[in-house]
């Protein structure tokens, strides 16, 4: 009885691990080329993924109801995302009603808000990489999120 | 007094091998890393969702908040230390404000031990915390919300939020203040809370009250609930010193641990009657306070005055000795240490290798006028010689016609020895400067420096002197660009000034250049009062309030203009590089027509690319302040007038006015990286000077450069400066007699503050490429001083650069020609 028990946990840890990895090498992928509402549009989509297979991530979105808008000021970006009933979804829409909405400077300023260890949201604020409106504490959140999927995945530090 | 007596007076016949103690803890510090502590996040916060009393006032419940925490702090021995309990729950620990600034390394939770700049430990378990249970709490209510929601996000709010025109800091100038420790000594938190208790009782039954009436009411009340927290945290530092005395079996730890206990069951709840007891009142304060606000330059003060009698009295009845009292001083200082800010990564930019910063001050003046230069004030120069430590930020009085040429020459010896600290602080300006902005004499007298260098009356003045810190290259820049910056590109800033080679005259672009500045001063005062507004409504400071002289008189909370004396104050960042800029603009363009500012403007848009001479002119032959010529002077002045005039114009929310001041902490390097190319030939992106010093390697005669600075009006510098000067060293008797003596002269001269590195370029730069070989290197940095290995390159450039002078020949040391792309103007 215990070994099937171990043998199922194995399993789900397998393909957990297995999603994980297909995750994280259709991130980098997308991160690394050079296209850019697609790339973010997967990015958030994978966040909305890992929400579904890891527990730890789920905590993010328990109890939490959030409305994001982010755009890039030079082009294509224009994705929402929203937060509701522990589910995270993607939209290609424009939100009236948003807790935050995140101008980025261009995809490159994206990519560095994601990725990079050495650059925070204050950071990017600071060179004028983005800018919001809307309530701060949001991003900060997002910016946790977002961060901490990258280091689940190997993709940050 | 023979030099030997004179050497056993200043504690010199002690050292670190005759108090281990001091060499065990010092090891200690400086081996253990920083760690993130949420414990007052998590009590605090638990409090206030899950306790809060419906119904009950702001203030009420905010001091509850605390009083919970204090309750539940876990009381720490954890060392051999002489002073009971510790600011966090870690040995070095960063708490976490989440209702001020501790939301935002929320992004941070996962890479925060790894980050590049100043790691903080922080476990999985307590960044889960963080992210799960304390900061969703926090997501609508924290300040910077609060103020958006409330105004409905201004346009002064999204200013702020570009960081390179102005930073308001309210938040953490709220800490920014020297607590009234006397009260607290003499007559203990029982009598603060017995004095309250009665107020209140006065005032008759709340349902009998009237609005205003009611708010007192709620007031004495909150401060009560507040200090009796306090009462309980010492309880519990009692029952677990004897605990663990119980099982200690190191003979001398276990009486200390006793010892403890039977002090902390005595004060702070009663008035101090022993040194020991007295020195741990101000760490249990330091500790109290901390509880209730963040850990921003919380400011002990005069410690030598505080301490004096119980020194004395202990000394002549012989149950202290000075050996025991030098052990118990070096504990305190490097207690002050135990805590240090939670940074995010940004912000080491602009704030990097800070501690909390707590400022105490030593020797000057008595409140009535007579030499305040005591046994205690050599006892913690001693402290300060021996350990070497960033925290606290000493600050050493001196009033050239009152102190001692013996105090003066010591204080110099200490910095001598440390390279860096103390700081000296001029009491003849000091002085004048408060009673010009209204304090009385006695109390101007009594003054004590907070956090870097502001002046506050101790315990008397709320001055929360960080309020603003504004960044002068913006309103250059949108004066060149008709109210547009090139970091901000095509945004409309200020207001819409005319191109300027419209131009006809210097005056013009002076006026143009006052109007962007009054612009964006108007913006910042506006949105620091509307912050506190903010908080006065949502987190009063009861507890702070009950250790201050006035808020119990007045029946108001500090925050709510309780202190005797109220003001606000606002930095300025670039100074120096805005006073040369108009200096060349003026020579340049309107005196030599050396350029048009059509040239000029294109010069500094291609970096001075291709404009090599017009470039080298700028650098080399506009006047410069840090020198005699009547031109830099002129403008210098001209910008601190205009700058007083304008904050002493306007009012904030507790009823006092707007102090300007020149201290930059490392903003000037961090700003200077974001700020293009500059008319007085400093290339884009490169630092910027700091506090009111003269740029790097533009005045090159010490002389000169002193009577510059000296010659600035201090009644028009409320805030005061950081006026940084390096010497290469200080090697013999000699060259220590002509350092004393050219404080001396320059005070003389109504210089208000100076602070040193004595160190040349060859060491700095050795440090700087030998990180290791330098770990417990402190320098000045601009107010506050640092460890130079914690610095972020940029402001270790910026120390480097720094003119070095030859206290010999009293002019500038030849800078290293290897090195020159370190300059600003490379």
């Amino acid at each position: 009885m215990l070994s099937r028990f171990m043998e199922e946990l194995v399993n789900i840890l397998l393909i957990r691990r297995f999603r994980m990895n297909l995750l994280a090498q259709k991130l980098n992928d997308a991160l690394s080329a050079e296209i850019t509402e697609e790339g973010f549009k997967l990015l958030l989509k994978g966040m909305a993924l890992f929400a579904l297979i890891d527990s730890d991530f789920r905590k993010n979105l328990k109890d939490f109801n959030g409305r994001y808008l982010f755009k890039t000021i030079d082009g294509p970006i224009n994705v929402a995302v929203t937060c509701r009933n522990g589910k995270m979804s993607v939209y290609e829409k424009t939100l009236e009603h948003y807790n935050v909405r995140v101008d980025f400077k261009d995809y490159k300023a994206v990519v560095d808000f994601l990725t990079d260890p050495d650059l925070d949201v204050l950071d990017q604020m600071l060179n004028q990489k983005l800018k919001f409106s809307g309530n701060l504490n949001y991003l900060y959140k997002f910016g946790y999120m977002a961060r901490h999927l990258m280091v689940q995945l190997g993709i940050a530090a | 007094m023979n030099e030997s007596a004179a050497e056993t007076v200043m504690f010199k016949d002690l050292d670190l091998e005759n108090l281990p103690r001091l060499q065990r803890l010092k090891d200690r510090y400086f081996g253990t890393p920083k760690e993130v502590c949420i414990e007052r996040a998590h009590y605090v916060t638990e409090y206030l969702r899950d306790h809060a009393v419906r119904g009950d006032s702001p203030i009420l419940r905010y001091a509850k908040a605390v009083h919970h925490f204090l309750k539940n702090k876990t009381p720490l021995f954890l060392d051999d230390s002489l002073l009971p309990g510790t600011t966090t729950s870690k040995y070095f620990g960063a708490p976490v404000y989440p209702e001020l600034t501790g939301m935002l390394i929320w992004p941070e939770l996962d890479t925060i031990g790894t980050r590049k700049d100043n790691p903080m430990q922080l476990s999985k378990t307590d960044a889960a915390a963080l992210a799960h249970d304390i900061f969703p709490y926090w997501m609508e209510r924290n300040i910077l919300e609060r103020a958006r929601s409330e105004f409905k996000e201004p346009s002064r709010l999204k200013l702020f939020e570009k960081l390179v025109f102005f930073i308001a800091s309210k938040p953490g100038a709220v800490s920014h203040t020297v607590p009234f420790y006397e009260k607290m000594l003499d007559s203990g938190l029982e009598g603060i809370i017995a004095e309250a208790r009665a107020r209140q009782d006065a005032l008759g039954a709340k349902d009998s009250l009237n609005a205003e009436q009611k708010d007192q009411s709620d007031f004495y009340e909150a401060v009560q609930i507040a200090m009796d927290g306090i009462l309980l945290y010492a309880d519990n530092l009692s029952r677990e010193a004897r605990r663990l005395a119980d099982t200690e079996k190191n003979a001398d730890q276990k009486q200390n641990l006793l010892m403890m206990a039977e002090i902390c069951q005595k004060v702070p709840r009663k008035p101090a009657a022993t040194f020991r007891e007295a020195v741990t009142v101000i760490w249990i304060g330091q500790i109290a306070v901390h509880a209730e606000n963040i850990n921003m330059a919380i400011s002990p003060g005069r410690v030598d005055q505080l301490l004096v009698r119980y020194y004395e009295n202990d000394i002549a009845t012989g149950s202290l000795t000075r050996k025991d009292a030098l052990d118990l001083a070096g504990c305190l200082w490097l207690k002050l240490n135990d805590n240090t800010n939670l940074v995010p990564l940004a912000g080491e930019k602009l704030f990097g290798g800070a501690g909390s910063v707590p400022a105490v001050t030593l020797g000057g003046i008595t409140p009535d006028g007579k030499d305040a230069v005591n046994n205690v004030t050599w006892l913690f120069l001693r402290a300060t010689e021996l350990l070497k430590l960033r925290d606290p930020n000493v600050n050493a009085r001196y009033h050239h016609q009152v102190n001692a040429d013996a105090y003066l020459e010591r204080v110099s010896e200490v910095i001598a020895e440390t390279k860096a600290i103390p700081a000296f602080h001029n009491d003849v300006t000091a002085i004048s400067t408060l009673m010009n902005q209204g304090v009385s004499e006695a109390h101007a007298r009594d003054y004590a420096i907070i956090g870097c260098v502001e002046l506050g009356c101790a315990g008397r003045s709320y001055d929360a002197p960080s309020s603003i810190i504004l960044n002068l290259i913006a309103p250059l820049e949108l004066a060149l660009y008709s109210g547009k910056r090139p970091i901000t590109q095509d945004e409309q800033i200020g207001p819409v000034t005319p191109h300027p080679e419209e131009m006809s005259s210097f005056e013009s672009f002076w006026e143009h250049f006052k109007t962007q500045l009054a612009f964006l001063i108007n913006e910042a005062v506006e949105l620091n009062n509307n912050f506190g507004l903010i908080h006065q409504k949502t987190m009063p400071s009861p507890l702070l309030s009950g250790l201050f002289d006035g808020p119990i008189d007045n029946g108001r909370d500090l925050i709510f203009g309780g202190a005797r004396y109220n003001s606000s104050g606002a930095t300025h960042v670039g100074f120096a590089d805005t006073v040369d800029s108009l200096n060349a603009i003026e020579q340049a363009i309107f005196i030599d027509k050396k350029c048009t500012f059509n040239e000029l403007l294109v010069a500094l848009d291609k970096n001075f690319a291709g404009h090599d001479e017009l470039h080298a002119y700028l650098v080399g032959k506009t006047p410069k302040y840090g020198t005699s010529h009547h031109v830099a002077r002129k403008n210098a002045q001209n910008l601190i007038s205009f700058l007083y005039q304008t904050y002493q114009s306007k009012s904030n929310y507790r009823g006092g006015t707007y102090r300007p001041a020149y201290w930059t902490m490392t903003n000037h390097a961090g700003l200077g990286q974001l700020a293009g190319a500059l008319p007085n030939g400093r290339k884009a992106y490169r630092i910027l000077a700091s506090g009111i010093t003269p740029v790097s390697q533009a005045a090159a005669d010490l002389a000169d450069c002193l009577d510059s600075v000296a010659a600035l009006k201090s009644n028009e510098i409320p805030g005061s400066v950081a006026f940084n000067l390096k010497y290469s060293n200080l090697t013999t008797p000699e060259d220590r007699k002509s350092f004393s003596a050219l404080v001396k002269t320059f005070f003389q001269k109504g210089g208000m503050q100076i602070q040193f590195n004595i160190m040349d370029y060859e060491m700095l730069i050795d440090a700087m490429e030998h990180a290791d070989k330098y770990q417990d290197l402190i320098v000045r940095v601009s107010g506050y001083s640092a460890y130079f290995g914690d610095l972020t390159p940029a402001m270790k450039q910026e120390i480097v650069t720094r003119t070095a002078y030859d206290i010999k020949n009293k002019k500038a040391a030849a800078y290293p020609s290897a090195y020159k792309d370190l300059l600003p103007y490379e």
